[in-house]
């Protein structure tokens, strides 16, 4: 991570931990690239699909992990920069399930994707524990202009 | 997301699925293709023209189908994939499991 760099297009949105709101995610992605093209970042469209389907990712693991009922709320800021992007999730759902090491399951599997696509969608994928009770996520993409 | 089923033949049913195939619908997309195998449809076309979007959980919708369909004796087939779920089906390679064709009557016609 460059110290001391401001991001040319940033979003922050708090919303609640639940399957029908993923819609504010989906805005959130639009608006910080849309105001990147603004000032000149435009990044193939495979890069951006790929960022954008690690984010929901990431989103839909914590809604899962918040259960149906709801109650968890969660923060996420995009911050995209001139050669990258990166999303920081944080999130006070309790300790989510990580399985040791996020391998694409057979064919056949019908769940046990989603950590597995993130990896192969960004360059770096981090996870921490704050103060016990809080979750961070970190996701960082190199974006090569074209 | 608006699902609306089409019966071209007796034993094929086509699907088309109309915004985000992800968390928040999964299960009924997976519920509608399940129906139409039970119902005689073991042959499934899966329309993704007006799908912009795909994640791991509606990956594992298809994945449901194209099980069940294909312990019906049928299949399920995708067609009309857009730039992002292709790069889904790669990224994961479902792509082999999962055919794609270009168009409804393709995925109909082949094999």
């Amino acid at each position: 991570m460059a110290v001391g760099s401001a991001p040319l297009a940033l979003r922050r949105v708090q919303m609640q931990a639940r399957s029908d709101r993923l819609e504010g995610i989906h805005g959130a992605l639009e608006h910080v690239w849309a105001a990147g093209e603004d000032r000149g970042i435009r990044p193939a469209l495979r890069a951006r699909m790929e960022f954008d389907l690690a984010v929901i990712e990431v989103a839909t693991n914590i809604c899962e992990h918040a259960g149906p009922a709801g109650g968890v709320t969660f923060e996420l800021e995009l911050s995209l920069y001139a050669d990258r992007i990166e999303a920081r999730f944080e999130d006070d759902a309790g300790p989510p399930v990580l399985p040791a090491r996020a391998e694409m399951p057979p064919h056949t599997a019908e769940s046990g994707r989603g950590l597995a696509i993130v990896q192969r969608a960004v360059d770096e994928m981090r996870y921490e524990r704050l103060g016990g009770r809080n979750n961070l996520w970190f996701l960082r993409k190199q974006l090569q202009p074209y | 997301m608006r699902i609306n089923l089409e019966a071209p033949n007796p034993r094929t049913a086509v699907l088309h699925l109309n915004g985000r195939l992800d968390l928040g619908c999964a299960a009924s997309v997976k519920t509608s293709i399940l129906q139409a195998v039970e119902d005689g449809q073991p042959f499934v076309v899966v329309d993704l023209e007006h799908v912009p979007f795909i994640d791991s959980s509606g990956l594992g919708a298809l994945i449901g189908g194209l099980r069940a369909a294909r312990a019906a004796g049928g299949d399920l087939r995708i067609a009309n994939a857009g730039p992002q779920a292709r790069m889904i089906l790669e990224l994961t390679t479902l792509d082999r499991v999962l055919t794609t064709h270009d168009t409804i009557e393709a995925a109909l016609g082949s094999g």
